[in-house]
């Protein structure tokens, strides 16, 4: 416990520190002056200190020969290390407290209160400060964990693929430090390519932490069955029997394409997600829309699977709610509007073209992410 | 901003929302709406006011009409307005829920 009184009035000095050395608080400095103490804080010459000397507290005269407490107390509170020491004002003159406190002064002690009030207050002061300072830290610290959580989130998103004949780019928003939205794209094979998004319901920790948990499972499970519609069956059962004992309601939703481009064939399923947008050529987009129920919600469910056969090259959009979905507006408005919008960009390169899409997802408060897969001869 | 009344009658506990389902509102839904209108055989949602529903409250929903029936109530969701049914219909509520959930 570190406490500075400020007063050009030895006498004064002398009886705040010795009352306050009577009630136990060690560690108390003297200043004679404004000028004095603003070179005990490191402050002088209007330095600003790289680290706050150890102080919980200053008692601050106002009216003092050269600078008055007033603009020392202001001078104190614009330096960021000292933004948070509590500054009370002695004084013996009700005149000055409008000024006082708009200076940053937390409060303040007249000069002849009794002891009791003056300990009450000293006390008052130090506690908030400490308990400010275990907030800030724990703050400080949960931030930290949070920009770990999400490095560590980013590092098992796949790589684009950039190959002669399939390019596969993605765009990654979070509205908080981590978030639910997650692909994967895996080469399978010669002629055939896994992709896959998922949008957990929800925000933040949690639903970070069960994407996560389904991308420890889709390697594994996407190497070993190759139809979609029972991949889809699988990781339903997987997030069922991992989170269908929870008393809230965890669910995803996903997008599954098994694109084989020696047979140019999209097997897909589609579970409660938006529906994919192919491009082809000039054409019209195509919908992948084949809709079942999202994943986790019931034991068993059918699955909303379809195969698609494609003529010529193009792209294949795959995108999160958080695009289209505009709170109190239609979200098939707002596919619709992205289809608009993808279509008029759609011979820009793949990377690019994600690029421009993500803009659109910029200012929503929700997670967003796109998937571009661009097929070529 | 999310509000809720609940008409009651002695068969049956109408509810009407009013406002914007959310993992905030969905918390009312769970601990002050479905205490109340569980006491009741026939629970009515009306969603007449309802203008979005986010992925959390699509969950709590189901959660509630399955908890109301799990206790042997007949549950029917009302009035819902399109845009808020596209989102439904998007993620299947009628095949989780099963058709007799709308009238």
């Amino acid at each position: 416990m570190s406490i500075l009184i400020v007063d050009d009035s030895m006498m004064n000095l002398a009886y705040f520190k010795q009352v306050l050395s009577e009630a136990g608080y060690s560690g108390i400095e003297t200043a004679s002056s404004a000028e004095v103490a603003l070179e005990r804080l490191g402050m002088s010459g209007e330095r600003v200190p790289r680290k706050a000397a150890a102080f919980d507290l200053i008692l601050l005269d106002i009216v003092m020969p050269d600078m008055d407490g007033i603009e020392a107390c202001r001078l104190i509170k614009a330096c960021p290390p000292y933004a948070d020491l509590p500054i009370i004002f002695l004084t013996g003159d009700r005149r000055h407290f409008k000024e006082a406190f708009g200076a940053g002064g937390m409060d303040f002690i007249e000069k002849g209160a009794p002891e009791y009030e003056l300990l009450a207050r000293v006390q008052s002061a130090i506690r908030l400060k400490k308990e400010t300072e275990i907030r800030k830290s724990r703050e400080a610290g949960l931030v930290k964990e949070l920009q770990l959580a999400k490095r560590v989130q980013k590092t098992v998103l796949p790589s684009p693929l950039l190959e002669p004949s399939i390019e596969i780019h993605a765009q990654y928003i979070q509205s908080d430090e981590v978030s639910g939205d997650m692909f994967y794209w895996t080469r399978i094979d010669e002629h055939r390519c896994g992709v896959m998004l998922i949008d957990v319901a929800g925000h933040g920790l949690s639903s970070a932490l069960i994407s996560m948990s389904v991308r420890s499972l889709l390697a594994g499970m996407v190497k070993r069955i190759s139809e979609p519609a029972e991949i889809c069956r699988e990781l339903n059962s997987q997030m069922f029997s991992l989170f269908g004992g929870s008393r809230d309601s965890i669910y995803l939703t996903a997008i599954y394409l098994l694109i084989d481009q020696e047979a140019k064939e999209i097997r897909y399923f589609n579970a409660g997600h938006p529906p994919g947008l192919f491009f082809q050529a000039d054409q019209k987009a195509h919908y992948l829309e084949k809709t079942g129920v999202p994943l986790g919600i019931r034991k068993k469910i059918e699955g909303g699977s379809g195969i698609y056969r494609y003529e010529s090259p193009g792209k294949i959009l795959l995108y999160t709610d958080g695009l289209v979905e505009t709170p109190r507006k239609s979200i098939r408005e707002g596919i619709g509007s992205l289809e608009k919008v993808a279509s008029r960009i759609r011979y820009l390169p793949n990377d690019r073209f994600t690029e421009k899409l993500a803009a659109l997802g910029q200012d929503k408060n929700d997670d967003v992410c796109i998937v571009s897969i661009q097929l070529n001869e | 901003m999310f509000a809720y009344q609940i008409h009651k009658s002695e068969e049956e506990a109408i509810v009407v929302f009013e406002g914007d389902l959310d993992i905030e509102s969905g918390e009312v839904l769970e601990e002050d709406i479905l205490p109340i209108v569980s006491e009741y055989p026939s629970v009515r949602l009306n969603f007449g006011e309802v203008y979005f529903v986010d992925s959390s409250g699509i969950g709590l929903i189901i959660r509630t009409v399955d908890e109301l029936r799990e206790g042997g109530r007949t549950v029917k969701i009302e009035n819902v307005r399109p845009e808020v049914m596209e989102v439904f219909e998007l993620l299947q509520i009628r095949e989780i829920l099963g058709e007799d959930v709308f009238e």
